[in-house]
């Protein structure tokens, strides 16, 4: 699904090459990751205690 | 700092317009509008919740409303000033001034960065529902339990809990969102030559920002979530009498509230050295030692939680490690201060309002550094929690070092945004009115405390009226005096005398380069930082 049309993703274009939004995404992902683990591993600490 | 061309590039291409350009756009400039005019509407909200606090206040007895309304105007606003006025202020300066600043062409996710504003209004419509659901009888209305969600109180709580727990579970979700686009864009958007010891103050202040609020807002969410299965799924996690334990409650609260204190002091840390060394036409000093002690700051911050109720009954090996952990804090924050004061040390100082902001904002957050010293000592603590001196200390915190603080970053950056000069003189009286009031607001609530008034309370002892009153009166003129900022930055946006580039004689750093407003696609080359 479109979530946007692409025409209003005002800088995209403007943004640097590939390699670097790639390297965005894995970041981001990495570090969301991060933050859901975080919330799962503290209620089953919690639930431990 | 040196820039190739950056040029004037001002193409809309066949972008909405209207409402459908706010709700669509994924451009910082306009997200970073969005946040800072949420941000202005809710810290307007906020004190009104509080200015109904202050009447009932006003004199000893109940006079406007019942307890259990008060209680829900103290936890709302609590909530609404961290949330949806502080926060998102200091995000929507991120929006607007990280790429600026670092020479990105825009926040490295900017779907997600438009994702994260758009949950703040639902979570706050959430927040607030409960008092107009009360009007048509349904419910008992808004959150009741003060900001800290306290089990068992919050467990037994009425519909108003409910809606406070998914509202910080939104709030959760869009910081954390906001947070990784920081992160991302600083480690990944930043221009060739800009190495990490050469990233301006307010990208640091907010890079640790980001790494705490990915830290611990993961950990508030899992306490809110079980404290919702107790109280609907038949779990016991936080209710003694099904063998939980309420403590553990207050242990994960503050893992993130502490934590959010520094959350919310951070990215003002940052940018307040930049207006310093505007003003004072002098390099910042101390460069390296700042961005060290922000790291020892936000390390430190993270364990040292369980100073926020020592009361509770510890053993004394964990009262004396939570107090020499707290007072160690002091350490780094002393050299900020020594490096803020040694900025404007011998500068050619003037005194336009961002710099009258900045220079109250050292001298009444110190008085809120220095009183949480005292609050840190285990011995005076428990003379003083959860009195009125506790009440005064985070206001020096959190009202005069954040939203203070906010406030200088907005007459510093309001030019560069809207392309106009604010009035100067409503500026000024602007900040002696806040400044003025809001010390006889909160000096006589250092009194209150010390004399023993508890803090959440409705009515109180005879003793504390004249305080009380002086108090009252004071921080109406507090409220009434933001109408005069509110006003200066809506004049400001539709008009006025045009700003230049570089808008202040002293300014440093890429923002300055570009034209004030900066173009709707900022650098149409990227900036090299020699």
């Amino acid at each position: 699904m479109v979530l946007f049309n692409r025409r209003v993703i005002t800088n995209m274009d403007k943004q640097p090459d590939e390699a670097r939004r790639n390297r965005s995404v894995k970041l981001a992902l990495f570090f969301g990751a991060i933050a859901v683990l975080w919330y799962v591993v503290s209620m089953i600490v919690v639930w431990i205690q | 700092m040196g820039t190739t061309t950056v040029a004037h590039h001002d193409e809309h291409h066949d972008h909405p317009t209207g409402m459908m350009r706010w709700l669509t756009t994924t451009n910082h400039k306009d997200i970073g509008t969005m946040y800072l005019t949420f941000a202005l509407i809710m810290f307007m909200v906020g004190g009104a919740l509080i200015m109904a606090v202050r009447a009932e206040l006003f004199q000893p007895g109940l006079q406007l409303m019942k307890p259990e309304f008060f209680n829900q105007l103290i936890g709302v606003h609590a909530l609404i000033m961290i949330f949806m006025a502080l926060m998102p202020a200091a995000t929507g300066f991120a929006n607007w001034m990280l790429p600026l600043q670092i020479g990105a062409p825009d926040m490295a996710l900017p779907r997600l960065n438009n994702w994260g504003f758009w949950l703040l209004p639902p979570a706050a419509i959430l927040l607030t529902l409960p008092y107009i659901l009360a009007l048509f009888g349904i419910g008992d209305g808004a959150l009741a339990t003060g900001w800290t969600f306290y089990a068992p109180l919050s467990v037994q709580g009425g519909i108003g809990v409910d809606f406070a727990i998914f509202a910080v579970h939104l709030l959760g979700i869009s910081s954390v969102m906001g947070s990784i686009n920081v992160i991302v864009t600083i480690f990944n958007m930043r221009a060739p030559g800009m190495t990490m010891m050469k990233l301006p103050m307010f990208a640091w202040g907010w890079l640790i920002t980001a790494f705490l609020l990915i830290a611990t807002i993961p950990v508030l969410a899992g306490a809110v979530t079980m404290l919702l299965t107790d109280r609907h799924f038949g779990t016991h996690f936080f209710d003694a009498a099904g063998g939980g334990d309420p403590i553990l409650f207050q242990h994960l609260f503050w893992f993130f509230g502490h934590p959010e204190v520094y959350i919310l002091l951070l990215p003002v840390w940052g940018f307040m050295p930049q207006i310093l060394q505007t003003f004072a036409r002098k390099p910042m000093y101390g460069y390296k030692a700042q961005v060290y002690s922000l790291w020892a700051i936000g390390t430190l911050s993270v364990v040292v939680w369980a100073h926020h109720f020592f009361t509770v009954g510890m053993p004394v090996p964990a009262l004396l490690y939570f107090m020499y952990s707290t007072m160690a804090i002091s350490l780094p924050l002393a050299v900020l201060f020594y490096c803020w004061i040694a900025t404007i040390w011998k500068g050619s100082m003037s005194f336009e309002t961002p710099m009258l902001f900045a220079v109250g904002w050292i001298i009444l957050f110190g008085i809120g550094g220095l009183t949480g010293l005292v609050l840190a000592d285990v011995a005076a603590d428990a003379q003083y929690h959860h009195t009125y001196f506790v009440v005064a200390h985070f206001h020096y915190t959190l009202f005069a070092g954040g939203i203070m603080g906010i406030m200088a970053g907005v007459y510093f950056w309001l030019p560069k945004m809207t392309g106009h000069m604010y009035n100067e003189k409503l500026g000024k009286l602007h900040f002696w009115l806040t400044a003025i009031s809001f010390n006889l607001t909160f000096i006589p609530q250092f009194f209150l405390g010390l004399a023993g008034m508890p803090r959440r309370i409705p009515d109180y002892a005879l003793q504390f009226a004249e305080f009380n009153m002086i108090s009252s009166i004071a921080a109406f003129v507090l409220g009434l005096s933001q109408l005069l900022f509110v006003y200066n930055i809506v004049t400001c946006a539709r008009g006025g005398k045009k700003a230049t580039d570089k808008v202040w004689e002293g300014a440093d750093g890429l923002e300055w380069t570009l034209p004030s407003p900066p173009p709707y696609h900022s650098f149409t080359e990227q900036p090299v930082i020699k």
